[in-house]
């Protein structure tokens, strides 16, 4: 399952309540990322039940990636680490996508899981993730590498192999872009997304508050109230109507991302601050019930 | 004619790094500045806010009649200025033609990873160049490698000047059954490694990125150009590098990380911004408490109770807004260079992101650096 939005939507800390709801009901779950082990780590701190947390370094992947190939760890070591080569590794570009995506595959085929959550990085979109391993099969063609992408491919990316989540935002032209997106991945892989997951979900304010103040405000004014109280009283008037107006709008991305063919949406609330990963997998729990 | 100069901000993705780089441009430009704010990964939302359209071109920002004429945008679209850079880089078109139509090129671009760096050099270089602006304020790319672009010219140019480039034409050959015969043990374990290069990649495959590089390394001294220009860069004193965040815990570990990146190329960030750092609640909430608290004017029981309600809702949020920033600011102090300013942009609440970037260009004009 391949977590994947834009950066600052929640995208780590959503991926990691995935994989805690999986492991509360029990499926041995893991969950990868790659390269930066704080975020994840610091999610699952403080979770009780077990979640394996895989992180996956550039460098040990191309090893790993290659060792097979070459015949053995070491003589992969060596030329990971040839003085040349090592230059070329680091600045080639897909390479970090693809070896990253093996690692996935060997996980899997070591079969101790039952899933495995992938934290996407931020940069590029899930497409130019999932589409690497198809295009090192083009461009590497009758190669090792070649014949390893098609694995990849036909192993953890291919339909039935996987699912990609997608974290959004309940903003109207957020959700267009992630609609285009679940377009081109319906295009591309032939189907949907297996989840939308609306983030952020702004707070209402009390039934009629804003007409209250705005009353409260209008009452101001005729009482004859110095004309600072007015003014205060007509901010706060607008202030809520300003929030009504973006819980409205989150209203309508839901309506928006409900609306894409084929997909299930989950809502989760805006917290003031960082949701810790209990909550959300408190507000997951209640937004399947709500929904089924 | 002088160069402008430079602010640039790095920091994670979702803080409102681009808002807040926005609104510094507007502050800049209000002071007469002719300002530049280029986005590398820009959001439509924003370019609606500065009233900019994304594409290659530098357009004019209309988002305030304060900075009028003086403040322009440039927000391209990553993939655009691919094919923008390759012109750059070589102006033999025929030559050009055939870089883009090999396969390795191809397949490879397709794939944004890596990219982003060299655009972002690409970028600044003709905006520099033209003499329009006295300051220009680059919004990286949301990512803790932000700051990958300053090395990246050299990272290339060893690559293409060394020895890396004729090995690989070697291993093209010999992966193609061209062995040449090769004497000692060094010259052995060698030849062992490239043939295992060449068994990992495949022979045709190593053909196309051979001819690739080949044609990447004729125009070295493009590439030597860059390199020079982003060393004039960061070796100017005049540059500064702004690590922005927000009160959460992945933004303060990715400002640490990119405060770690700056000290590696001995350089220190000029300040630190924590965006959404609630201070005051607005005055009107206070305001409105006090009228029901005097039932001056008077309401109906019925309001009284919705607002009040609300009230205790806002004042929540306000505390649990406040706590994180507070948190957040002693954190981030304790871990930067000794004296580096914090400098705390509010929580703007609910508004459109126009009313966004100028609320906190105001908050930029209480800020000295």
């Amino acid at each position: 399952m391949y977590v994947t939005g834009k950066g600052g939507v929640g995208k780590t800390t959503m991926a990691a309540a995935i994989a805690v709801a999986m492991a509360k009901a029990g499926r041995r779950a893991a969950l990868v990322e790659f390269d930066d082990d704080e975020a994840g780590k610091r999610a699952l701190r403080g979770v009780d039940v077990p979640v394996e947390h895989l992180v996956v370094t550039y460098e040990a992947a191309v090893e790993a990636a290659i060792s097979p190939i070459v015949g053995g760890a070491m003589l992969a070591r060596a030329v990971v680490r040839q003085h040349a080569l090592k230059r070329l590794i680091r600045g080639m570009p897909a390479l970090r996508e693809f070896v990253s995506l093996e690692k996935v595959r060997t996980l899997r085929a070591a079969g101790m899981h039952d899933v495995i959550v992938v934290d996407l990085p931020a940069s590029g979109h899930a497409l130019d993730w999932l589409r690497v391993p198809q295009a090192f099969e083009r461009f590497l063609v009758g190669g090792p590498l070649g014949a390893l992408g098609r694995r990849v491919h036909d192993e953890v990316i291919a339909k039935g192999k996987s699912d990609v989540v997608i974290v959004t935002l309940a903003e109207p032209l957020v959700i267009k872009e992630t609609e285009q997106l679940s377009k081109r991945f319906h295009e591309e892989f032939h189907r949907s997304p297996a989840l939308v997951v609306v983030n952020r979900i702004a707070s209402r304010d009390p039934e009629g508050a804003a007409d209250a103040a705005s009353r409260l405000a209008s009452a101001a004014a005729a009482s004859g109230a110095d004309a600072s109280a007015v003014d205060d009283a007509r901010a706060f008037a607008k202030l809520l109507e300003a929030r009504a107006a973006l819980a409205a709008d989150a209203f309508e991305a839901l309506r928006l991302a409900r609306g894409l063919d084929g997909v299930k949406v989950l809502a989760v609330p805006e917290a003031a601050v960082d949701p810790e990963v209990g909550d959300v997998v408190r507000w997951l729990d209640l937004s399947v019930r709500a929904t089924a | 004619m002088s160069a402008p100069r430079l602010t640039v901000s790095v920091g994670g993705g979702g803080v409102g790094k681009t808002t807040s780089s926005a609104a510094l441009a507007v502050h800049l430009a209000r002071g007469g500045a002719r300002t530049l704010v280029i986005t590398v990964d820009p959001a439509r939302r924003l370019a609606d806010a500065l009233g900019a359209e994304i594409g290659q071109a530098t357009r004019p920002a209309p988002i305030d009649p304060r900075c009028e004429g003086r403040l322009f945008a440039k927000m391209p679209d990553p993939r655009e200025s691919i094919d923008d850079f390759m012109a750059w880089l070589f102006v033999d078109e025929v030559q050009r033609r055939r870089v883009t139509n090999n396969p390795a090129y191809r397949e490879l671009s397709d794939s944004l990873a890596g990219i982003h760096e060299l655009l972002t050099i690409g970028l600044l270089q003709n905006e520099i160049d033209s003499g329009r602006f006295d300051e220009i304020v680059l919004d990286t790319a949301p990512s803790r490698h932000a700051l990958g672009f300053l090395t990246y010219p050299h990272r290339l140019l060893e690559l293409l000047e060394g020895r890396a480039l004729a090995w690989l034409s070697a291993v093209a050959e010999t992966a193609g059954g061209e062995q040449k015969e090769r004497r000692g043990i060094f010259a052995w374990g060698r030849a062992k490694v490239e043939g295992l290069f060449g068994k990992i990649v495949g022979v045709s495959a190593l053909r196309n990125l051979s001819a690739l590089f080949g044609e990447l390394a004729s125009v070295r001294e493009r590439w030597a150009e860059l390199a020079r220009r982003t060393d004039a860069l960061l070796g100017n004193p005049r540059t500064r590098y702004l690590l922005v965040g927000a009160p959460t815990g992945g933004a303060i570990a990715d400002i640490t990380y990119l405060r770690g990146s700056l000290e590696r190329r001995k350089l220190k960030p000029a300040a630190v911004v924590l965006n959404r750092a609630e201070n005051e609640p607005p005055s009107c909430e206070k305001a409105v408490l006090a009228m029901l608290d005097a039932k001056s004017p008077a309401v109906s029981p019925e309001d009284e109770a919705v607002l009040r309600e609300t009230l205790s809702g806002l004042a929540s949020e306000h505390r649990a807004r406040k706590a994180a920033a507070d948190d957040a600011a002693r954190v981030l102090e304790a871990r930067m260079p000794r004296g580096t300013p914090i400098v705390r942009l509010p929580f703007v609440g609910p508004a459109q992101p126009q009313e966004i970037v100028l609320a906190l260009a105001d908050a930029w004009a209480e800020v000295k650096l």
